[in-house]
């Protein structure tokens, strides 16, 4: 497990090395518009208890998100911290409450037709492949489905060739064989190859990706991370993946857009992102994952007060003003009372932060959150 | 699939029965005329109420007609209510409950209400009265009578189920692929109900078989039609339990038991090939009885 993680982070390396041209690719890309935005979208679900009191559930709030054609866009954060709904909402699941989702600069409608088109520009990922295929159908009956749908001028023989293509794209070869067989017969990662072959069937120019490798077994996640990237590179696809394994986003993505508590709170260039994270709760994400580099006694030292990292907020009450102050080692009065600005960084860094505008941001760097907590902790015992 | 499904005994009686039966339903009248030339209609004025043995296998009625015959004919009289009311029934089941699971909302409160109230419906007054007011009920009108007025709970289940596979990941994979609504519902959704669909089939026909008896045994059947049911009327009219025939009416009462039992046995042996945990001889429960065996063997020892 360990080498494939080393694998990784070689590969990494040889990535940023080769940084450069995609960096010269991003930039062309600027030039060109969005392909996909979600303006601002905000969604709220309503729950009734059993005495038929309902709260409302915020769970994504004002969030704001770009792809761009060729670009690969993280979207990191804890569990519950809204990023599936964000995705759902984009792959049109849901209706946003307030907000909207833009394609190609155009708001999309509702209706029917207008959903279709959406989704022969638009698909999703999902994460379990083993409930995104339905068992009693064969691999081709869902390539052939796809196909039929979206590219109905195909006639048989174009529609196999298709299949044949499509099956070789994702690696799944002998493809006559693979074509035959039920979801049963094909393991996880076999699985969601032809989950991400039913997707490119319909040619879409995005790809949501929920937590496509979350499922998949450690040894095969790199070749599904090498896939996705293959598809950006040679297809100009956007894709938006999303994950809370900070180590495969900074594998595979140009950017990072990091959810907490349903709002954005930091998104920024990878390598900036990761290190040198401009929000407090960045920060804990980044030094809460696991690293096989890091040894035993570092390991203790750095989470010696890890019982007391708290856990992420209701989302039905949520706390007032920033909503990671309670957990927040740095929390200031501001922070209990009003929402913090938006804070420009500076290369399309930006952070949700009061440590920025008071001029604190310097703090972030020099300590760890575990140590930042306990040494909160003894001022406040010293204060009482 | 279908071999491991018919390892289990219980399916194999069950279907052997329920096959006899159909066979008999098929082929029965034509080899009972031909091969033993027996005619159910004719009336033996020589041999009235005669008991079983001689000529007649199982004796005659009070009309002088031969019993056998009449059960052979009845086979086909029933079962042929039990299928076209067990394929009314499913059917509708079907194309309620399943919309209703998979769509939701709106069309879920509307074939929901619906279900509900063919579920509070009284249903037997209500085909008491539907047969009386349509004149000249024959075994088709009661078949369609008794489905039509028997899919309701069948409706709910498969509501139930479709409810929760409508929310599966594959389904809605398919749905962003532009599936349209009706090729999600019987593509996708309903071959997974198949098993539960055959079970709710058996009982249904079952079910029809019986409402159909009891009907005929109420009066309301085409008396001149001859089912297992009008036997059992036509009996209990003769007061064949008072005069001691019980040829007359045990045989189709023993045909129906049989029948309902054949179909309690392919359901049980579905019930296990769906849910290994009611599987026979679990590892544990064998052990135990093998210690139960031995420790009884030892205190038997000792004794003697």
């Amino acid at each position: 497990m360990s080498n494939v993680l080393r694998k990784e982070a070689a590969v990494t390396d040889r990535q940023a090395i080769r940084n450069p041209d995609t960096a010269d690719a991003a930039d062309a890309a600027q030039e060109s518009a969005y392909v996909l935005e979600a303006r601002e979208v905000t969604k709220h679900f309503t729950v009734r208890g059993a005495l038929g009191r309902t709260s409302v559930v915020r769970a994504v709030e004002q969030a704001t998100v770009r792809l761009k054609p060729g670009q690969i866009l993280a979207l990191v954060g804890e569990s519950g911290s809204g990023k599936t709904t964000l995705a759902r909402m984009l792959a049109r699941f849901h209706e946003p409450t307030e907000g909207e989702i833009v394609l190609r600069g155009e708001p999309v409608s509702g209706s029917r037709r207008a959903r279709r088109a959406y989704h022969s520009e638009v698909q999703l990922i999902f994460q379990d492949p083993f409930g995104s295929l339905n068992p009693l159908h064969r691999v081709r009956y869902n390539l052939e489905r796809a196909l039929r749908l979206h590219q109905p001028q195909l006639d048989r023989a174009g529609r196999e060739r298709r299949i044949t293509e499509l099956l070789e794209r994702v690696s799944l070869t002998p493809t006559d064989e693979f074509a035959a067989k039920f979801p049963h017969e094909l393991s996880g990662g076999q699985r969601q190859r032809v989950v991400i072959a039913r997707a490119l069937a319909v040619e879409p120019k995005v790809l949501l990706g929920d937590e496509p490798i979350s499922m998949l077994d450690v040894s095969i996640r790199l070749e599904m991370l090498n896939l996705l990237q293959r598809l950006r590179t040679e297809d100009g696809l956007a894709l938006l993946y999303i994950t809370h394994d900070i180590a495969s986003a900074r594998y595979l993505c140009d950017e990072i857009a990091v959810m907490y508590a349903g709002q954005m709170v930091e998104s920024g260039p990878k390598e900036e992102v990761i290190a040198a994270p401009q929000h407090p709760y960045t920060k804990l994400l980044i030094e809460s994952s696991p690293d096989p580099e890091r040894g035993v006694d570092d390991r203790e030292a750095l989470f010696a007060g890890a019982d007391e990292l708290g856990e992420p907020p209701s989302l039905i009450d949520p706390p007032t003003g920033c909503r990671f102050h309670p957990r927040c080692p740095f929390a200031m009065p501001e922070c209990r009372e009003q929402a913090p600005p938006r804070t420009e960084l500076g290369n399309g860094h930006w952070a949700m932060c009061w440590l920025h505008t008071k001029g604190r941001a310097g703090e972030l760097a020099g300590t760890t959150h575990a140590e930042a907590t306990a040494a909160r902790r003894r001022t406040l015992e010293g204060a009482s | 699939m279908s071999t491991a499904f018919l390892s289990s005994w219980k399916v194999r009686i069950g279907l052997g029965i329920l096959a006899f039966f159909c066979l008999l339903a098929l082929l029965g009248p034509w080899l009972a005329e031909s091969l033993l030339g027996l005619d159910p209609r004719a009336n033996d004025t020589d041999a009235i109420a005669l008991p079983p043995g001689g000529e007649h296998l199982l004796g005659t009625n009070q009309f002088g007609q031969d019993v056998l015959a009449q059960v052979i004919a009845g086979a086909r009289g029933s079962m042929y209510v039990g299928l076209i009311g067990a394929v009314v029934g499913t059917a509708m089941a079907i194309l309620v409950g399943v919309p209703a699971g998979y769509y939701g909302g709106r069309v879920d409160a509307a074939l929901n209400f619906l279900t509900n109230l063919f579920l509070v419906l009284p249903v037997l007054p209500l085909i008491l009265i539907v047969a009386g007011y349509l004149q000249g009920t024959g075994l088709t009108t009661i078949a369609l009578i008794i489905g039509f007025f028997g899919w309701s709970g069948g409706a709910r289940t498969l509501r139930a189920q479709a409810l929760s596979i409508a929310n599966r990941d594959f389904v809605r994979a398919m749905r962003m692929l532009g599936e349209k609504g009706r090729r999600l519902v019987f593509a996708e959704v309903l071959p997974h109900l198949t098993g539960l669909i055959a079970s709710m089939f058996l009982h249904a026909m079952i079910g029809a078989v019986m409402a159909e008896a009891g009907l005929a045994f109420l009066g309301i059947s085409d008396s001149s039609a001859i089912s297992w049911g009008t036997m059992i009327q036509s009996a209990q009219q003769q007061s064949a339990v008072l005069r001691g025939l019980w040829w007359w009416f045990v045989p189709p009462g023993l045909c129906i038991a049989l029948i309902g039992t054949a179909a309690a046995l392919v359901n049980f042996g579905v019930d296990e090939f769906a849910n290994p945990k009611l599987r026979v001889a679990r590892p544990v429960s064998v052990r135990r009885t093998k210690r139960l065996a031995r420790a009884a063997a030892t205190t038997g020892g000792d004794s003697r």
